[in-house]
């Protein structure tokens, strides 16, 4: 009888101790938790958020070298900056937000919009990924678009893929006509036709503006003043003499 | 046997009011239980994931504060004609997209505070703020109609002085082109210099032939090089519509403190391009040294003579 009794409270005892445990695991555990695990990624799939379905589409009109290396994974930050952090599987809300907030501010047409310089201030990778995304996804004419999103990727550029899609951007073929960059249509009045030549050229004289920005914060023979230049010297090929003569410029005071 | 199973019971029971307690202070940041839901679902070896939903709901927050802001401005921008900017002075056959634009163009313009204004600025301007803005194109502009202007890929505005000198025409264009705001309401100032009736409308002069740059190299409209020599599209004075407008906006780029970095940072890219028009040695030094002092020499090399 007495060993039953003791048999009985230590069950007693077991079970209000596993059940203690077990609720405390998920909040205060984890609140407590002073440091972050140190795996780079995690693929635990989540419920799917109300901001996915636009990142999948971005996800597949991203650039081959975008692709995501496992399915669904598409917001993985490269590993190189993923060091000591955790990555979540699905694109991060924040990522989300600022695409929201960017497609926001395009189709008001406000480039006076103070969240350019306070929501979109700082792109999270996840970000950069899906603006880069969206990028390619506009039409060529909608060059003030295009150059916003330029502007934005430029302002701090710090991955590789930040590096090389400015390179790009000036290498691209030049737009020949705000109808139709494909179609190049004879000038009838160049007096009325103010401002016309740079914004043909306007994602491209972004890129070198923002190029000259870093060179002049940072230097020439800093790792951002050397990428600046490499932007610089891929622009001088350019097609468009406004992109090219403004590479030159560059190139000879840098 | 009664003490065992009273301490059995006791232990039970203490266990159980721990678990509450945890549950009802399980985070100290006072999440609702939804929150807590939510932080339970999350990926265990996420941790971001546990503030990320407090600060994004702050972030809406602000966000949303940021948006009503913007969006309450752009609402009163493009009311009707009952609206505070331009008010009534568009043709009937305007299109409202036309009309909206301009106005939120406009409601941009207004709201401009600087804290400077550069020499030749304060003498065709006045202080560089909204108001200035405002007063200079609604004393020149009366009337805003619909045309095309003669046509042509990348027309957006013009003024008729020998029809009607107080009207600007909008094209098409206006609200067709992706262009920034900044170049729209550039091209705006630019065309109601064109209605001053005392000063000839401010005719344009004829660019050289041959048309160079200060770095010696041709000077060619639109991307594929249309040479712009012997057009009427330069100006030979700091105040014409090339001068002033250019002068607008670069005083924009380097003294508006309400701004954004884009508007700034396209403000100098549209008037460093606009320079180029200005012809004449002395007018072309005059600007220069209004307000690129600091500017790379590369940028305003003395023209030749």
């Amino acid at each position: 009888m007495k060993k039953t009794a003791a048999i009985v409270a230590v069950l007693i005892a077991l079970a209000a101790w596993w059940a203690t445990t077990r609720r405390q695991a998920p909040g205060v555990a984890r609140l407590v938790q002073l440091t972050p695990p140190d795996s780079a990624f995690s693929a635990r799939s989540r419920k799917p958020s109300r901001a996915e379905p636009s990142q999948s589409r971005a996800a597949e009109t991203a650039a081959p070298s975008e692709a995501p290396a496992h399915p669904g994974a598409y917001s993985q930050v490269p590993p190189s900056q993923s060091a000591g952090r955790p990555i979540k599987a699905s694109p991060a809300p924040d990522a989300a937000a600022q695409l929201h907030t960017l497609e926001e501010i395009l189709a008001s047409k406000n480039d006076n919009d103070p969240r350019l310089d306070s929501d979109l201030k700082t792109l999270t990778p996840q970000a950069r990924i899906l603006f880069r995304g969206k990028y390619r996804q506009l039409p060529t004419e909608r060059r003030n678009e295009r150059g916003t999103i330029v502007f934005l990727l430029s302002r701090n550029p710090t991955s590789p893929e930040d590096w090389a899609f400015l390179r790009q951007v000036v290498g691209e073929s030049p737009c020949l006509s705000l109808d139709d960059c494909s179609r190049e249509e004879k000038s009838h009045d160049p007096h009325r036709e103010l401002g016309v030549d740079v914004t043909l050229a306007y994602p491209q004289m972004v890129a070198l503006n923002q190029a000259e920005q870093l060179l002049e914060k940072s230097g020439k023979t800093s790792a951002t003043g050397q990428e600046a230049l490499r932007v610089i010297q891929s622009a001088r090929t350019s097609q468009s003499p406004l992109v090219a003569r403004k590479a030159a410029e560059l190139s000879g005071r840098f | 046997m009664k003490k065992i199973l009273a301490f059995a019971a006791l232990i039970g029971i203490a266990a159980a009011g721990t678990t509450w307690n945890i549950r009802r202070h399980d985070s100290p940041l006072g999440l609702t239980p939804q929150e807590k839901c939510a932080l339970r679902d999350a990926p265990h070896d996420d941790l971001s994931a546990d503030f990320s939903d407090l600060r994004q709901n702050m972030k809406n927050g602000a966000r949303k504060l940021t948006h009503d802001l913007a969006a309450e401005k752009t609402a009163r921008a493009t009311l009707s004609i009952q609206g505070p900017i331009l008010n009534g002075i568009f043709d009937a056959d305007v299109p409202a997209g036309i009309q909206g634009q301009m106005r939120a163009d406009m409601a941009f313009i207004d709201d401009i505070q600087a804290n400077a204004a550069s020499a030749l600025h304060q003498k065709i301007f006045g202080p560089a703020n909204g108001r200035t803005y405002m007063d200079f194109f609604t004393s020149r502009v009366k009337e805003i109609g619909l045309d095309d202007c003669g046509g042509g890929p990348g027309v957006m505005a013009c003024v008729q002085p020998y029809t009607n000198h107080s009207k600007m025409w909008l094209t098409p264009n206006f609200v067709k082109y992706d262009m920034p705001q900044i170049c729209r309401a550039q091209i705006v100032f630019h065309e109601s210099r064109h209605t001053e009736k005392k000063n000839s409308y401010w005719h344009h002069a004829t660019c050289p032939d041959p048309f160079k740059d200060e770095n010696d190299n041709e000077v060619r409209g639109k991307v594929t090089g249309t040479p712009m020599a012997g057009l009427a599209a330069c100006d030979e004075t700091p105040y014409g519509s090339y001068g002033s407008s250019m002068i607008m906006v670069k005083n924009i780029q380097k003294f508006c403190t309400n701004c954004t970095e884009k508007i700034k940072m396209d403000a100098g890219i549209y008037a460093d391009d606009t320079l180029r028009r200005i012809i004449d040695p002395d007018a072309h030094k005059e600007i220069c040294e209004d307000l690129y002092r600091d500017a790379p020499k590369t940028i305003c090399k003395e023209l030749p003579r």
